[in-house]
């Protein structure tokens, strides 16, 4: 496909890190998928998983790029779009690395619930915003998403997970879930202060809504990718 | 991430909304939450001072009162006569006391703990004030006998204080964990920990973050490490039973408290609430800290 070409400035950061954004979440996305050889059969399906993720995220990576150097607006639709997408995916890789432990069906349902509760409450509180900012809206969204993000915050720390995980006799395991709880409290922790940002936002005195996409897309980037290394790293280390 | 560190994120996540919806909230709707809560949990934690103490030490009952009300009301006298040096005091004592509840299970030498315990309740106290001190400031310059204490607010001292405190904490952490006496998962809680009492003290007010500190990851943990303590004492130790002993010293102390400050609001008492409060919180610290200290080292 060939684009206009775009002038860009070379302080455009947030154009800057769409770019790194979508190529490393491409590059990561064949790494995973052409890694899935190298791992015992169980572990197959969790570096799919893995690959989907980035590779989903690559594809809007893709579009959000395009549209943010042609509009240099914030293209909030694609990525709820994609996180709709991507995090009830990473949900799923907890279901996948507790499933010998025992976690059910019902698990997995909870937290794939759960996450898609949180985002499309965040995205009607984001996206349906009337300008210059409608507080008893935000504030009412902000609150029904939040509850879903504590519940996979809890879940994976002290609840179901975490104690699948303790189960697990395995320390990879145990130690891959902790490492992937701490990508739900501090990597997650920047879509909320994100939303604060938005206009007539607490914090929207604190950060622009230019600066949340360049936080959103460092963050993006380090979450997904991060999270299936963790997951690959359990792979490999249990296939042994 | 424990348990305590859970509940503060999450009250962290409670608050974010509020001031989404308020951006603001007064300062005596801010006092008068944060009174409610540190009533609430404040006071209990330090309700069974007596208890912990004669299940560590053996003395008579009315020594021990001489001594504890003895110190409570050499305090206050103090307040009276040097306002400023009791402050301090009062400051280093809370840092103290702070340091130690949170780092106590930490095995090291009696002198480079109480340089750790130290400077992480320094680095605490110093980050609230160097956040918040043009707010601080302007609190402490509202009422008559706190005016004092504004030639301590001095941005610049308190930048280097703050910045130096908390350096050595987290050095010191870092030490402690590259010489194994602190397992990864200990390091990385701690660290975390310290940020987000950082990001809590920067984003919302003076009272609001030192109440979220105080009640959630103070006073509820203090109050953790007691029932944990009886419970090793007696497996059929529950809750309730830890309630009930908790219950009639709360019950008596925040009545007392409560009548003083009506008192001082009425204009009964010459003295502002807020100085009125610090003196209270001051002179019930003492005391509670010495407590503490024996009972975590005995």
């Amino acid at each position: 496909m060939l684009l206009d070409i775009q002038v860009m400035r070379p302080d455009d950061y947030v154009g800057f890190t769409f770019f790194i954004g979508y190529m490393a979440m491409f590059a990561a996305s064949v790494f995973f998928f052409f890694e899935r050889g190298s791992v015992d059969d169980k572990w197959k399906l969790s570096l799919l998983i893995s690959g989907l993720i980035t590779g989903i995220a690559a594809v809007h990576y893709f579009y959000m790029r395009d549209y943010y150097m042609a509009t240099g607006d914030n293209p909030t639709f694609f990525r709820y779009v994609d996180w709709t997408l991507t995090v009830p995916l990473m949900c799923v890789e907890f279901y996948l690395l507790t499933r010998a432990a025992g976690a059910t069906k019902s698990l997995l349902w909870k937290l794939i619930i759960a996450s898609v509760w949180m985002l499309v409450a965040g995205y009607i509180g984001e996206s349906f915003n009337p300008e210059g900012g409608d507080t008893a809206h935000s504030v009412k969204w902000g609150v029904i998403s939040t509850i879903g993000y504590i519940y996979i915050l809890y879940a994976a720390w002290f609840g179901e997970v975490a104690q699948l995980a303790e189960k697990s006799n395995s320390e990879v395991v145990k130690k891959g879930v902790r490492t992937l709880a701490w990508f739900v409290l501090v990597g997650w922790a920047i879509y909320p202060i994100g939303y604060m940002c938005m206009e007539g936002g607490w914090l929207s005195s604190v950060m622009s809504p230019s600066d949340v996409d360049l936080w959103y897309n460092i963050a993006d980037a380090i979450n997904k990718i991060g999270f299936g290394l963790v997951v690959y790293n359990i792979a490999v280390t249990e296939s042994k | 991430m424990n348990r305590f560190t859970f509940i503060f994120v999450v009250c962290i996540y409670a608050l974010f909304l509020v001031f989404q919806a308020f951006v603001e909230i007064p300062l005596n709707n801010q006092l008068l939450g944060a009174s409610f809560f540190i009533l609430l949990f404040g006071i209990p934690h330090g309700a069974i001072d007596h208890v912990l103490f004669f299940r560590k030490r053996k003395m008579s009952q009315l020594k021990f009162y001489t001594i504890y009300l003895g110190l409570i009301l050499a305090f206050i006298l103090l307040w009276f006569w040097q306002p400023v040096i009791s402050f301090v005091i009062f400051l280093l004592l809370s840092a103290f006391h702070f340091g130690e509840s949170q780092l106590v299970d930490i095995k090291l030498k009696l002198k480079w703990r109480t340089l750790l315990f130290f400077s992480w309740g320094l680095a605490l106290l110093a980050s609230l004030v160097y956040y918040n001190i043009h707010e601080l400031a302007d609190i402490t310059a509202l009422f008559q006998d706190t005016k004092d204490f504004s030639v301590v607010y001095n941005e610049r001292i308190f930048f280097w204080f703050y910045a130096l405190t908390n350096a050595f904490t987290v050095l010191a952490i870092g030490y402690l964990f590259f010489s194994d006496l602190l397992s990864f998962k200990r390091f990385s809680s701690e660290i975390f920990l310290i940020g987000l009492i950082h990001l809590t003290f920067y984003l919302f007010p003076f009272i609001i973050g030192f109440t979220l500190y105080f009640v959630i990851l103070h006073s509820i943990m203090v109050m953790n490490q007691e029932f944990q303590f009886f419970k090793s004492e007696r497996t059929d130790f529950s809750v309730l039973d830890f309630l009930k002993l908790l219950m009639p010293y709360s019950f008596l102390s925040i009545f007392f408290t409560t009548v003083l400050v009506l008192l001082a609001y009425h204009g009964i008492l010459n003295i502002s609430v807020p100085f009125l409060a610090i003196i209270i919180i001051s002179v019930i610290t003492l005391p509670h800290a010495i407590v503490m200290n024996i009972f975590y080292n005995k």
